[in-house]
């Protein structure tokens, strides 16, 4: 039983830090209908500028943090400035392929400034694991279940409340009337973009704490294990992000303990293409009609 | 008319002095060196070069061969094995090589030895580790030792150290990391050691917590990690989030691990085998650190550098000992029994090399710690 309970803590933290990531996704594709697969990709920009803050430039680990947030967020508003909004009333194939392309310059304009070869990420925190009642528990892991429980309720709280939240929700039901409504789309999207980039920030942070190895294609993995759980949850919709990284993490975890190491990534496919034949918008996906 | 002669005059001097260019050869005896020497993974062949560069040296400091200066015409592979190829024909066509060193490299050693046995020119690869490089092939031989060799030694070292219950945690994509955990679960049979748990990674897996907490359950008293230093970096990190608080044995692989590792105290759990330790205590390897040192200015830190001293080592002594015809070298380099660098080295049938192993490990500043030399 407390076996059990480890490898559910394991998969919890795997699939936390997938669920942050998703939201970024889950987001930016509910206002602009665009997969961003340069996602990924801002984390390594964000495991980078940690490393090289904490272990060259020798800052603490909270100034460090800031500056990954901070370069984050910087990359995706240029990115979508640059590379997304020119291309907003384009087919939506473009934009997609564009995306693709802006992942590739970002891995390999890593790969010439930093070389192929990873670089540690430094131990941050240097705190035994915690015991509860005979189960050992890495104090990383419960910092990562914290902070991002805590995002997720802030971001929700955001979402539903605040005037920007409500122009998001708006934009993402219909931009074009949200517009004549008088919303400033722009300002909306780049703010999405923005709160999408700062996750995957504080995303790479607690990544790069749980496995300390930073290399140009490092985001390329969690940002398509990403993408999957938003797809499962269903996405467009925040709370369904969050749901499809959980399960994706858990069902890894436990497959990787019970089944066979080399099946986890069937599993987890499997699951994702039951819920999408029995339930195509994903697990909270709500159908919608479309519009005559 | 006048212009002709005289061209023709020259003609008649380059030919006259390229039929003396074999006659003076006569007096040095070429060996080609054949390995990658820039690139991704320059590291090495640049070692195996120091190596075998620093013993030549050497010999031709105390007189050479058999009265004869060796010379060693080095090619660069660039890793690639098409190019060890027209390097092979370079060196013995063009140079007259007598015999090989090289490749440095496993793909580049076998594209290499494809070549060299059909003519049957001597070869020896200081640092090629794949099985099949020999096989079949009575000229080619290697100076490292061969992965199930050192899985084996490490079973041995965990028996010999008192340990019963051991975990295994590999990688069985690749070929390095499941041919180690096959030999050492066929050793740790015959040694009496338990084997608790034995859990596999897929290729590219950055999360190995699911797999440690299955370890950690199963309370082994040591772990067998047949990883390279990279994925095992990242190992140690999460065993110790766990309190995974075991000693962790590797094989050669894991030895680049210093530079994927930022707090270097993890790696005092680690002992792992290689092909030389610069604390090694023996005389002959003492001498071999400090004449590298002398030379080069740094400690011969990449094993490689003494197994490439030593592949000249056996290279020459056969010479010497036989010649240069390149049948008679073959022979001579099978009959090898001799101390060297990285411990006393005979061929089995196989043309692999019987020899020490050595284990290291770490202090808490990421310095390789000689612990011990096991020989065969």
């Amino acid at each position: 039983m407390t076996l059990f309970l480890s490898q559910l803590i394991n998969g919890l933290h795997v699939g936390i830090i997938y669920a942050l990531i998703a939201l970024g996704y889950t987001m930016v594709y509910g206002i602009v209908k665009l997969i961003n697969f340069a996602h990924g990709d801002i984390i390594m920009i964000g495991a980078y500028t940690a490393v090289i803050t904490l272990s060259t430039l020798g800052w603490s680990a909270p100034v460090a943090l800031l500056a990954a947030i901070a370069l984050c967020v910087l990359f995706g508003i240029t990115i979508e400035r640059i590379a997304y909004k020119p291309l907003r009333s384009s087919p939506r194939i473009s934009s997609l392929i564009t995306a693709i392309g802006v992942s590739m310059l970002l891995q390999n304009l890593a790969l010439l400034i930093f070389g192929a070869a990873s670089k540690p990420f430094p131990t941050v925190l240097n705190v035994p694991p915690l015991r509860f009642s005979g189960i050992q528990i890495s104090f990383v892991t419960v910092l990562t279940i914290v902070v991002s429980v805590l995002l997720m309720a802030l971001l929700q709280g955001f979402v539903k409340t605040s005037r920007a939240g409500k122009a998001m929700r708006a934009a993402s039901e219909d931009y074009k009337t949200a517009q004549l409504m008088g919303i400033n789309v722009n300002t909306t999207i780049t703010l999405t973009f923005a709160i999408g980039c700062a996750l995957a920030g504080i995303g790479s942070f607690l990544y790069c704490m749980a496995y300390p190895a930073v290399s140009p294609t490092m985001g390329s993995l969690p940002g398509l294990k990403a993408f999957i759980a938003a797809v499962l949850g269903g996405i467009g919709i925040i709370p369904g992000a969050m749901l499809g990284g959980v399960v994706m993490g858990i069902a890894e975890s436990l497959t990787k303990a019970y089944i066979s190491t080399q099946m986890s990534d069937a599993v987890v496919y499997g699951i994702l293409i039951i819920v999408l034949l029995v339930k195509p918008t994903g697990l909270l996906g709500k159908i919608t009609r479309e519009k005559v | 008319m006048k212009k002709r002669s005289l061209l023709s005059l020259l003609l008649m001097l380059v030919l006259v002095l390229s039929a003396f260019a074999p006659a003076m050869a006569e007096e040095v005896i070429k060996i080609g060196g054949i390995g990658v020497l820039s690139g991704d993974y320059a590291l090495y062949g640049l070692a195996v070069k120091e190596g075998v560069d620093l013993y030549v040296k050497q010999a031709n400091e105390a007189g050479g061969v058999n009265g004869k200066k060796v010379e060693v015409v080095w090619e660069d592979t660039q890793g690639e094995a098409a190019n060890a190829i027209s390097a092979y024909y370079k060196v013995t066509e063009q140079d007259g090589v007598v015999a090989i060193i090289g490749g440095v490299l496993s793909g580049e050693s076998k594209a290499l030895a494809e070549v060299s046995a059909e003519d049957g020119v001597p070869q020896i690869s200081p640092s090629a580790t794949a099985y099949d490089v020999t096989t079949g092939r009575p000229n080619v031989f290697r100076t490292c030792f061969l992965d199930p060799f050192q899985a084996k030694a490490v079973a041995q070292f965990m028996a010999n150290e008192g340990i019963k219950k051991v975990a295994v945690l590999y990688d069985n994509a690749t070929e390095y990391s499941a041919g180690l955990y096959e030999s050492f679960k066929e050793r740790c049979a015959e040694l009496g050691v338990e084997i608790v748990a034995a859990e596999s990674a897929a290729y590219g897996d950055k999360d190995y917590k699911t797999q440690l907490t299955t370890v950690q359950n199963a309370a082994p008293e040591a772990v067998f990690l047949p990883y390279y230093g990279a994925d095992a970096a990242m190992i140690l990190a999460q065993a110790k989030e766990l309190g995974l608080d075991v000693k962790f044995y590797g094989a050669d692989g894991i030895s680049d691990i210093v530079d994927y590792v930022a707090d270097k105290s993890l790696l005092t759990n680690l002992v792992y085998t290689d092909h030389f330790s610069t604390g090694a205590q023996s005389e002959i390897s003492k001498k071999f650190v400090e004449d590298f040192q002398a030379e080069y200015g740094k400690m011969p830190t990449i094993s490689f550098s003494a197994t490439g001293y030593d592949a000249a080592v056996v290279l020459l002594s056969a010479i010497e000992k036989a010649g240069t015809q390149k049948e008679d070298i073959v022979e001579a380099i099978k009959a090898t029994n001799l101390t060297a660098v990285s411990g006393n080295i005979t061929f089995d049938d196989h043309n692999d090399p019987i020899k020490s192993t050595f284990f290291q490990t770490f202090d808490a500043q990421g310095n390789k710690l000689f612990l011990t030399q096991v020989d065969p």
